[in-house]
């Protein structure tokens, strides 16, 4: 086994590249800015995501807690707190992904590519999909699907079918999404 | 590596009518009762984890194999007759079917043209019908439901799966063709439409429960999927898939039941 030098993931010694973020096995380390991190639940039953865990509490209001010598940062404002998109791998290709969790902070990416390229924030080992392939987006406290006139398409499981996007559309906890042909994700949180 | 060994058309053809006639004896829903049993996932040619699994024998367990026994890998045809002798010399190997014990698979992944190329295609036939009659559900002590792939959308009483035909090729029976299609998902609910082509599915846990209980099981044992650590658990220990082929690279598990008591073996 070796661990990603960007991600942290396990990787089997068979794999040159890591199998979720798609860095070079050999590859120096890079600063940990991405913000996103999977989880491996193929023996464990799916939790629900927990939210308040990853919630930073905001510092006490200088007002309750009147210190004379209050250091300069607790004039701050509180950190906004934080979102997380959390996805659920379904199925890819790569076996060694389906069962796993991927969260995203979105207070950090409000808007996360999806595609086979290693510049995407997510990036899918699979041939079906473009490289690249789809955008996440939150804005309005809302989250948006738009498809980047991708090959071979991006569609959400609508009333028993999977229906191609045309454009963009929003998205929402239970959704289950198809990107190409052979990875399937479902946003969980 | 290819294994070189002699091909007898003829005996293996009487072989395989012989194995055809007894599997047709019994229902393809197949009771087994008894203390030890081993259970091989997709084989695929890889015979030498088939050999594994057979050692078993001695030791007084039943060997069963949860299907794909061909294509993917080279041996094929070695590893299925392998599998066949054992299975008519002891009586204590049991096959199910595989979603490629199947004309749908054969031409396109490999077994087909490993008979071609020993000019013994005009025997397909005779093999087709011979997969054809394999069960494709086997129940352990009443509690256990081995299948390839999993549970069938349209169909949640297995006491039904006795009713399925014995001569379908492909199959195109819908609850035959998902038993040995469909793949259990943690984080779906029911079914969902499979990336493995029309008519397959994912389940979620869901309709797994509402299965098991309807039919008093306890464990679900598959193969189906590639899984690079040999055996996985899914649905809180419940579904159990098992993998034992070579040709992913990973590893390859065979599965022991002894008492009630399960044990991972990982080559």
């Amino acid at each position: 086994m070796w661990k990603c030098s960007r991600c942290g993931t396990e990787n089997d010694d068979s794999y040159d590249y890591c199998i979720v973020c798609g860095v070079e096995k050999n590859a120096p380390p890079v600063a940990q800015s991405q913000g996103t991190q999977t989880q491996q639940s193929s023996s464990q039953p799916p939790e629900l995501p927990k939210q308040e865990a990853q919630v930073q509490q905001p510092p006490m209001p200088p007002e309750q807690t009147p210190q004379p010598q209050a250091q300069p940062q607790s004039q701050m404002p509180p950190p906004a707190p934080t979102k997380l998109l959390r996805m659920a791998v379904i199925q890819s290709p790569n076996s060694e992904l389906i069962g796993k969790t991927i969260d995203f902070d979105l207070t950090l990416f409000s808007i996360i590519s999806i595609g086979r390229n290693p510049e995407n924030l997510l990036q899918f080992p699979d041939q079906s999909i473009s490289r690249r392939h789809a955008l996440i987006e939150f804005k309005d406290d809302k989250l948006f699907i738009k498809d980047l006139q991708s090959t071979n398409g991006t569609f959400i499981f609508k009333n028993g079918y999977f229906e191609k996007l045309e454009t963009e559309a929003e998205i929402n906890p239970g959704d289950v999404i198809k990107f190409g042909e052979g990875t399937v994700v479902r946003i969980i949180g | 590596m290819d294994i070189q060994y002699l091909i007898i058309p003829e005996y293996i053809k009487d072989l395989v009518i012989s194995e055809r006639d007894s599997s047709l004896k019994n229902s393809p829903l197949l009771k087994l009762n008894g203390p030890k049993f081993a259970i091989l996932g997709d084989t695929h040619g890889a015979i030498h984890v088939s050999d594994e699994g057979f050692r078993y024998l001695n030791q007084g367990y039943t060997v069963i194999m949860l299907g794909d026994l061909v294509d993917r890998g080279p041996n094929s045809l070695m590893n299925l007759l392998y599998a066949l002798e054992m299975s008519f010399l002891t009586g204590k190997v049991i096959i199910i079917r595989g979603n490629h014990e199947s004309s749908l698979t054969n031409p396109f992944y490999g077994f087909l043209d490993e008979l071609k190329n020993n000019d013994i295609e005009w025997l397909y036939d005779f093999i087709l019908s011979y997969f054809a009659s394999l069960p494709p559900a086997i129940l352990l002590n009443g509690k256990i439901l081995c299948v390839h792939g999993g549970i069938p959308s349209s169909e949640d009483n297995i006491g039904n799966f006795e009713k399925l035909p014995r001569d379908d090729f492909e199959p195109s029976n819908k609850v035959l063709f998902e038993i040995l299609w469909n793949d259990p998902r943690e984080y779906i609910e029911g079914f969902l439409p499979s990336t493995r082509g029309d008519g397959a599915f994912f389940f979620g846990e869901d309709v797994f429960d509402k299965f098991m209980k309807s039919n008093h099981l306890d464990y679900i044992i598959r193969g189906h999927e590639v899984k690079m650590s040999g055996i996985a658990y899914n649905f809180h220990g419940r579904m159990i898939t098992v993998f034992s082929s070579e040709y992913h690279g990973g590893k390859k598990g065979i599965l022991l039941i002894e008492d009630g008591k399960f044990k991972n073996v990982i080559i």
